[in-house]
């Protein structure tokens, strides 16, 4: 394992108080090691946390283990401990007595044979401790549960807070690294664990069906592809692993949908949002991103097999179900196999892993995985609208702009220029609504041909119904112009070149951590970034963020 | 210890007569299923036994779980609100071993969803016997207006898909898809307990490939593939494996993640499990409770108020127990062929069981 790569990343959620009870009366005092607080940007070196800022912690892992001067430091004695501590009536409000185990493996899916033995397969396990209380603690660890080494990192909810505090073990000692209020300004935004939580929350990167490189019910991790031997495969974690479906949907959806939800709460006073800024840049921005893929596995692929294309690559598919009518965009757009086999090979296409000479040509389990919109972005926009921050026909124009690139969309971004840094709620005057509304005039009637007064024609277009209409009726020609397009091997050309280099600006990201997420391709290290236009074709456009 | 099957969910509507035919009728399942498909690469099938023969004190169950809702719409949809539309349209899409019925008001509102996991073998058996049962259950389960004409025909056999049975909005009582039945879930452990060989030596152990391979269900489906691949991961083990008596789909839990309930009602108080034992749940209810200021429609999930019951399915899994014996104790005779796969001298192999194994692909 690289524990390098391993110690930039961590995970989870829970809310509720937890307790913290005295350390057991009697027992003799002895010395435990100190929790060492590095929160970088912040922290300088590593430094012993005294007992007063070790008090300020109130989630469950912190009121289970450090609290009580405990200090385990395998995994396995964790999960004992855990098991022990939660069944301990003293301690039932920080009780996290559910185990949850999940597998993945960018390797997952190659066996484990004599010429695949040194590939770095990065089998790692998420364990979620909880209760039915809603406490919650996720830990993401490696596949020696028994050593003092490697990847343990927690995650967990502290409800005083209302955000998650970030701990991990290294090198014999417990860290805080900070909690997700850290990661939505300087200076320690972007960094430590916050350059994979770039903006604090839980991070499952391949959260939607079919969970590529996930243990799941779309495709398992079998025994086969650890060592025959290693001691894993008898071991408590491989004995009751859980399909990541289930995490999907009962731990990290409504986990990064509780984060959010404190955020605004932390942020409006009164009836005004502060930070307004730190949300309305999710709107606008890439901050983050999830991988999606085909149902469809690359060895079934061949001439005549359709693939379906997961339509999160064309659209924000989730934020129009919710802002345009209900089944204004229907049906999935598919490309033959035998298209599909032949860019793969123009494109030179592989899993490749360098470190140990490992290339297997094609794509990865899953046909077409590729960066789309983040859900913790969605989480955002979604919570703008139920908090009453924007109206359903702002964020809808809004996203309008550029709808064809659901990601990386360098005219969305542009927009970020007239978000205001606070704003009351509502669209009355002061309101963001309203300044926002101010600037894009401005900015319209100096450049009447610009996004800004793109939006103000569209809202300008009736009623919410009409307005919808409109919208809805350019995004769907776009899905139909892309479902035709995509019949021809040039449109399935443009469609892979599209997510080679969505590809590209995976790998520049904190979260990318493993050289197997995604395969690579062999065009030029220049080739500039391609967008997608409205007519289902791609243009190169050098000037791209990121 | 040879034994009797007993009924899904450890249900208590059948009197002796009827229970001696449930029996029957489900070894007939593991006896059909002993045997290979006619065809190459069909497998021995020499590590799939029936439990009612007798199990060993080694023996360990395998709770085997997938999601509710069918795949099949979900691959072919863009959007959650297209699946969900596509599954309430037409009954015979929810092929998962679940279905469902969505009770709305004059309003369109959603005031009841009902689930069910139930074969329609089992009411076909009961219905034989003690058709007054049958349609006590309807009554209770379905409509006070079920009247006996309505489940059988001329003939006096009964109708699955009866009018109180046949679409998404008047009532489900049983399971009326074509794949969802017990006896397809006993195929599916026993086909898929044929330990396949890859070109290269390694087992094929992944869900499709191995589905694909061994053709025991449906490719596209949560369940099948997933259902096969814990199976063969038993079979690779060297476990002989079958399916744990009862015989039976059953729900493995509902999720309530994200649920928002008017008045704070916790999502629990809305769910009840109407027919089977714990754990062995074959039939779910969602309905607000009594005395309730709102009704179904009015509670949201993820931020949307349930219009479908496919909302609520998303959350469901349904199971079936697997069972494996012996561990360990079984020879593995790879097969090297898919099923149906031509043969060395493009001879069409005869059905004989354990002969088809020595025929290798080409």
């Amino acid at each position: 394992m690289n524990e390098a790569l391993y110690n930039k990343r961590i995970l989870v959620e829970p809310d509720e108080k937890f307790a913290k009870t005295p350390l057991s009366q009697g027992a003799a005092p002895i010395a435990v090691a100190p929790v060492l607080r590095m929160v970088v940007g912040l922290d300088p070196s590593p430094t012993p946390m005294t007992q007063a800022e070790l008090d300020t912690l109130g989630d469950p892992f912190a009121c289970l283990i450090l609290l009580h001067d405990e200090r385990p430091m395998t995994v396995d004695a964790l999960l004992d401990r855990f098991d022990i501590l939660s069944s301990d009536a003293a301690l039932a409000r920080s009780a996290v007595p559910k185990e949850q185990v999940f597998l993945l493996g960018e390797g997952g899916q190659i066996p484990f044979t004599p010429t695949t033995a040194t590939l770095a397969r990065a089998l790692r396990f998420v364990v979620a401790r909880t209760s039915s209380a809603g406490n919650l603690i996720l830990m993401s660890v490696d596949d020696q549960p028994m050593s003092e080494n490697g990847l343990m990192q927690v995650l967990s909810w502290d409800p005083d807070k209302g955000a998650y505090n970030f701990y991990q073990r290294r090198t014999g000692t417990w860290f805080y690294s900070g909690d997700s209020t850290h990661a939505l300004a300087s200076p320690t935004r972007g960094r430590g664990p916050f350059d994979g939580h770039v903006n604090g929350s839980l991070v499952m990167k391949e959260l939607r069906a079919p969970w590529l490189h996930w243990d799941s019910q779309a495709v398992p991790i079998p025994p086969e592809a650890f060592a025959p031997d290693s001691p894993i495969l008898n071991h408590r974690l491989m004995a009751n692993t859980v399909g990541a479906e289930v995490l999907e949907t009962e731990i990290i959806q409504p986990g990064i949908d509780r984060w959010t939800n404190a955020r605004f709460d932390l942020s409006i006073q009164g009836v005004e949002l502060r930070n307004a800024d730190t949300f309305l840049r999710q709107l606008v921005e890439t901050t983050a991103v999830n991988i999606v893929s085909s149902d469809r596995e690359f060895r079934e692929v061949a001439d005549g097999v359709k693939v379906n294309v997961p339509s999160e690559i064309l659209l924000n598919i989730e934020a129009w179900a919710r802002l345009l009518d209900p089944l204004t965009i229907r049906g999935r757009v598919q490309i033959d196999g035998g298209h599909l086999l032949q860019a793969i090979d123009s494109l030179g296409l592989a899993l490749e892993d360098r470190e140990t000479g490992f290339r297997q040509p094609g794509e990865a389990f899953f046909c077409l995985a590729c960066p789309s919109p983040a859900f913790e972005d969605l989480s955002t926009i979604f919570g703008l609208l139920d908090h009453g921050v924007l109206s359903t026909g702002l964020v809808r124009a809004i996203l309008a702009v550029d709808f064809c690139n659901p990601i990386q969309s360098v005219r969305r971004s542009s927009l970020l220029r007239h978000m205001p840094k606070t704003g009351v709620l509502g669209d009355g005057p002061g309101s963001c609504q309203a300044k926002i509304l101010d600037a894009f005039s401005a900015e319209a009637a100096a450049r009447p041909d610009s996004d800004e007064a793109q939006v103000l024609d569209w809202l300008g277009t009736g009623d919410d119904d009409a307005q919808r209409a409109r919208i809805g009726g350019e995004i769907a020609a776009y899905y139909d112009a892309a479902k035709q397009a995509m019949q021809t091997q040039e449109g399935v050309m443009d469609l892979m070149r599209l997510i080679v280099s969505r590809r590209r600006y995976f790998r520049t990201l904190g979260v990318s951590e493993f050289s197997m997420t995604l395969p690579i391709d062999t065009l030029p290290m220049d080739m500039a970034p391609v967008m997608m236009a409205p007519d289902a074709t791609i243009f190169e456009q050098p000037d791209l963020i990121g | 210890m040879a034994f009797k099957f007993t009924p899904p969910g450890d249900l208590t509507d059948m009197n002796a007569a009827a229970a001696e035919d449930w029996h029957n009728e489900v070894t007939s399942y593991f006896n059909a299923s002993r045997v290979p498909p006619p065809i190459s690469f069909g497998g021995s099938r020499n590590q799939f036994f029936n439990p009612a023969d007798g199990i060993s004190a080694d023996a360990i169950e395998k709770e085997i779980g997938w999601a509710a809702f069918p795949r099949p719409l979900s691959i072919a949809s863009a959007t959650d609100e297209e699946r969900w539309f596509l599954a309430e349209e037409n009954r015979l899409e929810q092929v998962e071993y679940c279905e469902w019925s969505t009770t709305r008001d004059s309003n369109g509102k959603v005031t009841k969803i009902s689930f069910t996991c139930e074969d329609r073998n089992y009411f076909r058996i009961l219905f034989r016997r003690q058709p007054d049962v049958v349609l006590a259950l309807y009554r209770e389960h379905v409509s006070p207006d079920v009247e006996m004409s309505d489940l059988m025909d001329g003939l006096g056999n009964y109708i699955p898909a009866n009018r109180w049975n046949a679409n998404s909005s008047d009532g489900a009582m049983h399971m009326i898809g074509q794949p969802n039945t017990i006896g397809a879930a006993v195929e599916l452990v026993a086909g898929a307990s044929v330990v396949r060989r890859n070109a290269d030596g390694t087992l094929k152990t992944g869900a499709r490939e191995l589905i694909l391979c061994g053709r025991y269900g449906d490719v596209e489906r949560h369940s099948d593939p997933t259902i096969g691949a814990e199976a063969n991961e038993l079979a690779r083990a060297g476990h002989f494996v079958s399916v744990a008596n009862p015989p039976q789909l059953a729900f493995e839990s509902i999720s309530f993640a994200g649920w928002d309930v008017p008045d704070g009602v916790a999502p629990e108080a809305c769910w009840s499990y109407t027919r089977g034992s714990q754990g062995r749940a074959v039939r779910g209810v969602l309905q607000a409770p009594e005395g309730a200021s709102f009704v179904i429609g009015d509670i949201k999930i993820d931020d949307k108020e349930i219009r479908f019951g496919g909302q609520v399915a998303d959350g469901i899994r349904i199971k079936v127990t697997g069972l494996a014996h012996r561990l360990g104790q079984a020879l593995i005779e790879p097969e090297d062929g898919c099923l149906g796969d031509p043969v060395v001298g493009g001879a069409t192999p005869t059905p004989e069981v354990g002969q088809l194994n020595r025929l290798r692909r080409i």
